[in-house]
């Protein structure tokens, strides 16, 4: 069919790895990153992971291919600092990855990165957000979400979207948190275990807030309504009770009469 | 054998003996094994066929279903009677109170107050080739003539064939099986050819049909390789169907119940991000 499985299987791999959020707004570029519940024996694992003074990243997928991307993207910042005295830009420093991420997916013996990151960085030409994948596509974006569950949140960013220019940064972040809680089932919360935040700005290198520093961002949207966060999944449900059409990903009492039809197919 | 660049490579043959297959058909039945309590074992010695009497019987296969029924079933007013073991090793973590993603033991439960409705809980993969044996021991000691079966299980969406993309059916899930002797309707959609349900789950719904009990099987396709609420919660709306309807125990703690469920199959695995 013309399909090449290895790559796709390797975008699979970053639907395996938790949510995460890239906004940005006329003056800064923010991730927001949902961190799975870890071993009380180790130390939490980073989402976010900062790459220069100017650039950072949240990654989503095979944690050791995001170390090993990572380093690559911190050693061409030192590089480009040392041969021009001046950051990397953000869009040269996505466009080696790309090409980095291009190699293994054409080389006998090697398998694409299973990694996707968000890049959050800000430079001459203003605050950007890119998104890599282990396809070794990039893509420059005014918003978006990769990893488990993250469609809703690429929903509510799509909504919102028009707001985000204009933003101050706490209002900025409040959209990112929000958007980052689309992806959460009614059950759990946003928390300072769960939840990093990484900010970049015109006058703001780049810089994480984990655990206790988060609670400050927390506690803007605390107590608002979520929204009714039902999935896709039961939207259709409901709609198939009234016996209209054959959506499969029905979960609900099936209706005898439309069972039926659904076993001629 | 010499190979292009004219190294010799040893071979190695395929031939094999006819004594090694009489053996490991051997092995098969006696991997198994069943072990009662002992009121449970007096129990059955003093009816007629040697079984205990079943109404309902559920099935749980996997850490979703069998989260499921911990959380909305067997969560209070049920008692261990028995126990399968199957293919346990030296080196496996037992906890033998499903505390541990590893563990591999299989619970009988019975309902303290409704002594014929049955829950096994098998929380881990039993290979293919030991299903007709696991099946065979549990349901020749269980009466269920007049009883209602229901078996959970789950497994992944890569496994599922449709000419709809997998990301367009909104995973996760549920589909339905249903043997010839049950006249309802079950809560899902039966599942679409080509696809067949495999294992376990197969293996008891097979069992059923061919004894002409009646049962049905719901299998939950998931796209989540942890176990994860929203695969949890697509069982959720099974807590209607026959028999669970009647087994159930209301759980007011089942949100702190289902997340430290999730939590204890995530903290384990480290490998994505």
């Amino acid at each position: 069919q013309g399909r090449i499985h290895q790559i796709e299987y390797a975008m699979e791999a970053v639907k395996q790895g938790s949510a995460t959020v890239g906004l940005k707004s006329k003056s800064h570029a923010i991730l927001v990153a949902l961190k799975r519940a870890s071993s009380e024996l180790a130390a939490h694992q980073k989402k976010i992971i900062p790459i220069d003074d100017h650039i950072g990243v949240s990654i989503a997928g095979l944690t050791a291919d995001a170390r090993l991307l990572s380093n690559f993207m911190r050693s061409e910042c030192l590089n480009s600092r040392y041969a021009y005295d001046s950051p990397l830009p953000v869009s040269r420093l996505v466009s080696a990855v790309g090409n980095k991420s291009q190699i293994p997916t054409q080389r006998y013996g090697r398998r694409p990165f299973g990694v996707g990151l968000l890049v959050a960085g800000y430079d001459d030409q203003g605050p950007h957000i890119y998104q890599t994948c282990p396809s070794a596509n990039y893509y420059d974006c005014k918003a978006m979400a990769i990893g488990a569950r993250s469609q809703s949140a690429r929903t509510y960013v799509e909504k919102h979207l028009d707001k985000f220019l204009e933003c101050s940064l706490d209002e900025l972040i409040k959209h990112g948190l929000r958007a980052l809680r689309e992806t959460l089932p009614q059950e759990v919360e946003l928390t300072t275990k769960n939840c990093s935040l990484g900010i970049v700005g015109k006058d703001m290198e780049f810089t994480i807030y984990d655990d206790d520093d988060v609670q400050k961002y927390l506690a803007m949207i605390e107590g608002e309504e979520r929204s009714r966060a039902a999935p896709p999944a039961d939207q259709a449900a409901m709609d198939t009770q009234e016996g209209e059409g054959q959506q499969p990903a029905d979960p609900q009492p099936a209706d005898p009469a439309v069972e039926e039809q659904g076993m001629e197919h | 054998m010499a190979t292009f660049f004219g190294e010799i490579l040893p071979v190695i043959s395929r031939a094999v003996d006819d004594d090694d297959d009489d053996e490991s058909f051997e092995n098969l039945e006696t991997y198994v094994k069943i072990k009662w309590k002992k009121e449970a074992q007096e129990e059955m010695e003093l009816t007629k066929d040697k079984k205990l009497q079943a109404n309902a019987f559920v099935l749980a296969v996997g850490p979703a279903a069998t989260g499921f029924t911990q959380t909305y079933v067997t969560h209070k007013n049920y008692e261990i009677i028995g126990a399968m073991f199957c293919g346990m090793k030296e080196d496996d973590v037992n906890t033998f109170g499903q505390m541990s993603p590893t563990d591999k033991t299989c619970y009988i439960y019975r309902k303290c107050d409704y002594p014929s409705a049955l829950v096994c809980e098998c929380n881990y993969d039993i290979r293919p080739e030991y299903a007709h044996s696991f099946v065979n021991q549990l349901m020749s000691c269980l009466n269920l003539c007049e009883g209602h079966v229901v078996i959970f299980g789950s497994t992944f969406t890569s496994e599922y064939k449709s000419d709809v993309p997998t990301s367009d059916m909104n995973p996760p899930f549920m589909r339905a099986l249903k043997t010839a002797s049950f006249l309802g309707t079950p809560m899902a959609p039966y599942l679409e050819q080509p696809n067949v349900a495999t294992g376990l789950p197969a293996q008891m719904l097979t069992y059923c049909h061919i004894h002409k009990l009646n049962a049905v099987l719901y299998m939950c396709y998931t796209d989540s390789i942890h176990l994860d609420f929203a695969t949890l919660k697509t069982f959720q709306p099974l807590i209607e169907s026959t028999p669970v309807k009647y087994m159930r125990e209301e759980n007011k703690k089942a949100s702190e119940t289902l997340k430290k469920i999730v939590d204890l199959h995530t903290k384990h695995s480290t490998l994505y991000m």
